[in-house]
């Protein structure tokens, strides 16, 4: 038996233990935002969050997740309550077919968890494992500065509130 | 072209039995046997569809692969109907004839025609709706239907109290619409070249955009196929005793493509796939290598029978000039590499084949399945999804038959996924061409003759086994084999002349005394396909590369020299100039060179212009200038990001892109040795998008050509190396 805590929510399964964490999350508990690109660590659309750090699901054998916290697509944000990379993602037209877009969202949240104003060259550090076979790569560096500044004026705000 | 609906019959109505008002189309000759009574046959052959509560659903008959069609349809209608595009809601056509691309005569997604296509028919089709939307009401109200005004649900009179449409529904449904319909003037455009934002980034930002491969049926299983190492190979010997003890393994059997293993789970297939042993034998192109492919070419272009497919002046003349110029170009195989590996879900049952697949051709689709087993085309239902990338690989239908191959004989619901490897390596690719140019300057270096030779297959003979039977749809399927066969023989005849080969060669702009433009048809063997923007890709590099040789021979710069022999082209011109200028040709620092890259492909001119630094033994691309003239824009934003894509693709291919054979076998097999370009190898890009009214064009494919001949011109200005050979290579 696995337990795994996805997006906050806990499951036992049944799985062969040597069974990537992205098919069970793809196919045992049915959330497919997170995508299969290569199978070996190549393009990062299989990136999800294991207890905050960015991990290639593909390569990580659902024993290694066992009692550990996992993040995917589904959990960063809602269409209610949008990640602010979401929401930037959207303002500037990101995606074209999408189907990388759940990894590189994943990515650049990681990043802006670690470094909430990251330069271009942080960006191409964090960014460069997730391929965009569509080239949306100009519009993923702008919406990563976008909503890194957003966040900072949310900051901001927050804290003239709490001096208040 | 001319798409227009007047040119069909017209306009109906109906209402659904869930009470929504339906507008449709028929096609004389092309629509048979729907009947008006059948609920079912009407709601899937018509575009716009309006319920009782007033939601509106657009039926899409285009995929969506990432190039904004979903978006760039849907402002159509919106436009026409005054409506927020946002509003609208939208549902992917299943296969259905009413649904062609009336370019192709097949319901396809390619060659970047989605919104050439639909520019007249949709909009019609949305101003037909807003008429009888209009009428409905004057009715209603005993007044003169002029009076009366359609916007965001509603229809409006000076006098009286709005309507909601959902109302109208059951007097407009007894309106018909013949004649004319008139379309809102670009004048009064409000989305129309002003909206920017795309319908589909939300689903696709959340992980809630549903791709093929993401398709869940209940009771579904799992299936991988073990291919051959051979291009095209066969299965000798198979052992499948160890296989089949792995834990949820249900079957292992060969199919036409190798060896199929089904599982509970997608990993229980792939372990036990492990465990088979099997033997393989070489296809039809043997084990045939890279090298052999271009000796291949080679030696048909030294034949003196290469079909002359434009002819220009006199030849021999200006054969005579001063001074000869040869030059020898190659263009790789290449993989269409979508990111969404190829997959399907098949589900054969008694009663016919529910399909469930990221295909850019349903109707091939229908073909394909039905070919993989004893159904007909019309017994074929498919659900189309979101594609995860297309750029031409989803046309060729491989995927869809192998999944109802291996539904078909364990008779459950099976979902297919390819390996990256697969996808590497049994790819229907970008064919290898071989391009051998000459041209002749007078004594003022002024080019004379202009002679472009290419060799490399035909793409036709790959898809007609799929396309000819949906083609011609009344067609029995014991016919489907003679029908590809005289689809093979007859092209330029019977069937249509594939004209991919000289694809961007036959349409230069430059006028050159004396033209000729040869093809010498080589078929190695090797699957090939349509890739985004087709033989534009391979005869772009050879023929903006040769004229900036003929510009460095005849000592005049590659800007002026184009600018001479653009001097009829108006159009042409100003795209080439406003590039220069937006540039700074000329005016870039010492470390800096500049190329350029000019083309018009799909109706649309696209300049290129390539900024380079050189250090040591390499180069880098630093910035890209793009100027587009693409007639009317519908989505501005989407014309920039079309052409962000296609730079960066054509980049991918021009500096890694390259997929080689030894023995018979593809060598590259996932993003390591067939890399793509990563977020920190990408240039600086800048669009500009010309103004314009004329009708819209194409915007998928064309920005493409140009980088790669923009990108060695560049190289060529900064080190004096001409490199020939796709990808580039610095010696
Ligand atoms: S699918 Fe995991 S890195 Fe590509
Ligand atoms: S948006 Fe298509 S691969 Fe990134």
């Amino acid at each position: 038996m696995i337990n795994l805590t996805v997006n906050g929510k806990q499951h036992q399964l049944d799985v062969d233990s040597d069974t990537p964490l992205l098919w069970v999350i793809r196919d045992e508990l049915q959330l497919t935002g997170t995508k299969f690109g290569c199978g070996a660590g190549l393009c990062g659309a299989c990136t999800v969050h294991m207890n905050g750090s960015p991990v290639r699901s593909c390569l990580t054998p659902v024993s290694v997740a066992n009692n550990q916290n996992i993040t995917t697509i589904e959990g960063i944000g809602s269409i209610e309550h949008p990640h602010p990379l979401q929401e930037s993602w959207i303002e500037n037209n990101v995606p074209q077919c999408g189907y990388c877009q759940s990894g590189q969202l994943m990515s650049a949240a990681a990043l802006l968890d670690n470094n909430p104003s990251p330069t271009d060259e942080d960006i191409n550090t964090a960014m460069s494992g997730n391929i965009c076979r569509c080239g949306t790569y100009p519009r993923i560096r702008a919406a990563i500065h976008l909503a890194a500044d957003a966040m900072a004026d949310q900051k901001a705000q927050a804290g003239d509130n709490s001096n208040e | 072209m001319n798409n227009s609906l007047s040119r069909r019959n017209f306009l109906k109505t109906s209402i659904t039995a869930s009470g929504a008002l339906v507008v449709g189309f028929t096609v004389p000759g092309i629509t048979k046997g729907k009947s008006e009574e059948s609920q079912n046959s009407w709601q899937i052959n018509a575009w716009l569809e309006l319920d009782k509560n007033g939601q509106l659903t657009f039926i899409i008959d285009r995929v969506e692969m990432g190039q904004g069609t979903m978006t760039g349809l849907t402002t159509l209608v919106a436009e026409e109907l005054d409506i927020a595009p946002e509003s609208i809601k939208t549902r992917f056509a299943p296969a259905g004839t009413d649904y062609r691309n009336p370019i192709f005569g097949l319901q396809m997604t390619g060659g970047s025609t989605s919104i050439v296509a639909a520019w007249a028919p949709i909009r019609e089709a949305a101003a037909g709706l807003r008429i009888l939307l209009a009428s409905a009401a004057a009715e209603v109200w005993q007044v003169s239907q002029q009076e009366c005004s359609v916007s965001e649900g509603m229809v409006f009179h000076a006098s009286k109290e709005p309507l909601s449409w959902s109302k109208l529904i059951p007097v407009a449904t007894n309106k018909y619409l013949l004649g004319d319909i008139p379309l809102k003037p670009a004048s009064e455009f409000k989305y129309i070249g002003k909206r920017n934002q795309r319908t589909d980034s939300q689903p696709k930002s959340f992980g809630q955009a549903d791709y093929g491969i993401d398709t869940q049926i209940p009771g579904m299983v799992y299936s991988l196929v073990i291919r051959s190492p051979y291009v095209g190979g066969s299965l000798k010997n198979l052992n499948a005793n160890n296989a089949r003890l792995s834990k949820g393994v249900i079957d292992i059997f060969p199919i036409s493509q190798g060896i199929a293993v089904v599982a509970e789970s997608y990993w229980q297939a792939r372990k036990a796939s492990s465990l088979v042993d099997a033997e393989w034998e070489p296809g039809r192109a043997g084990k045939i290598s890279s090298d052999n492919v271009f000796d291949l070419y080679a030696q048909e272009m030294e034949k003196d029978d290469a079909k002359v497919v434009r002819e220009v002046g006199d030849y021999d003349s200006a054969k005579k000039s001063a001074t000869t110029i040869t030059a020898e170009y190659k263009a790789p195989f290449l993989a269409h590499a979508t990111m969404e590996p190829q997959n399907c879900v098949a589900h054969v049952s008694e009663y016919g084949i529910e399909i469930w697949a990221p295909t850019q051709a349903p109707d091939l689709a229908q073909v394909a399945a039905s070919r993989a087993s004893d159904f007909s085309p019309s017994d074929v239902f498919i659900h189309t999804t979101y594609l995860g990338g297309g750029f031409g690989r989803r046309i060729v239908q491989d995927f869809v038959a192998e999944a109802v191959e291996i539904s078909d004989k364990i008779r459950k619901p099976v979902k297919l996924v390819w390996s990256r490897e697969d996808d590497t390596r049994h790819d229907h690719y970008r064919p290898a061409a071989l391009h051998r140019m000459t041209g002749t300057l007078d004594e003022q270096g002024m080019p004379q003759l202009w002679h472009h030779k290419v060799a490399c297959p035909t793409l036709m003979d790959w898809i007609i086994k799929d396309a000819a039977p949906a083609m011609f749809s009344i067609m029995p399927k014991w016919s489907y084999g003679t029908l590809a066969k005289i689809g093979i023989a007859a092209q330029g005849t019977l069937a249509p002349e594939d004209y991919s080969p000289w694809e961007g060669a036959d349409t230069i702009a430059y006028d050159f005394p004396a033209i000729k433009l040869d093809y010498a048809k080589v078929d190695p063997g090797i699957p090939v396909t349509y890739w985004r923007s087709v033989g534009n890709s391979h005869n772009a590099f050879a023929i903006e590369s040769f004229i900036d040789e003929l510009a460095h021979a005849g000592k005049q710069s590659p800007l002026t020299l184009r600018q001479k022999l653009l001097h009829n082209h108006p159009r042409a011109r100003n795209v080439l100039d406003t590039a220069a200028d937006k540039a700074g040709w000329g005016k870039q620092p010492a470390e800096r060179f500049l190329g350029i890259g000019f083309h018009f492909s799909f109706d649309t001119w696209v300049c290129q212009i390539a900024n380079v630094s050189v250090s040591a033994d390499s180069f880098k691309v630093e910035k890209v200038t793009c100027v587009v003239d693409c007639g009317t824009v519908v989505n501005p934003d989407i014309v920039r990001a079309q052409m962000e894509s296609g730079i960066i693709f054509g980049l991918t291919a021009a500096l890694h892109g390259e997929i080689t054979l030894k023995d018979g076998q593809v060598q590259q097999s996932n993003f390591h040795d067939y890399p793509a370009l990563r977020i920190h190898e990408i240039p600086e890009i800048d669009v500009h998008i010309v103004e314009s009214r004329e009708p819209p064009t194409g915007v998928g494919e064309p920005g493409l050509p140009p980088i790669a001949p923009a990108v060695t011109n560049a190289v060529f200005a900064a080190t004096g190396q001409r490199l020939r050979n796709l990808p580039l290579k610095l010696a």
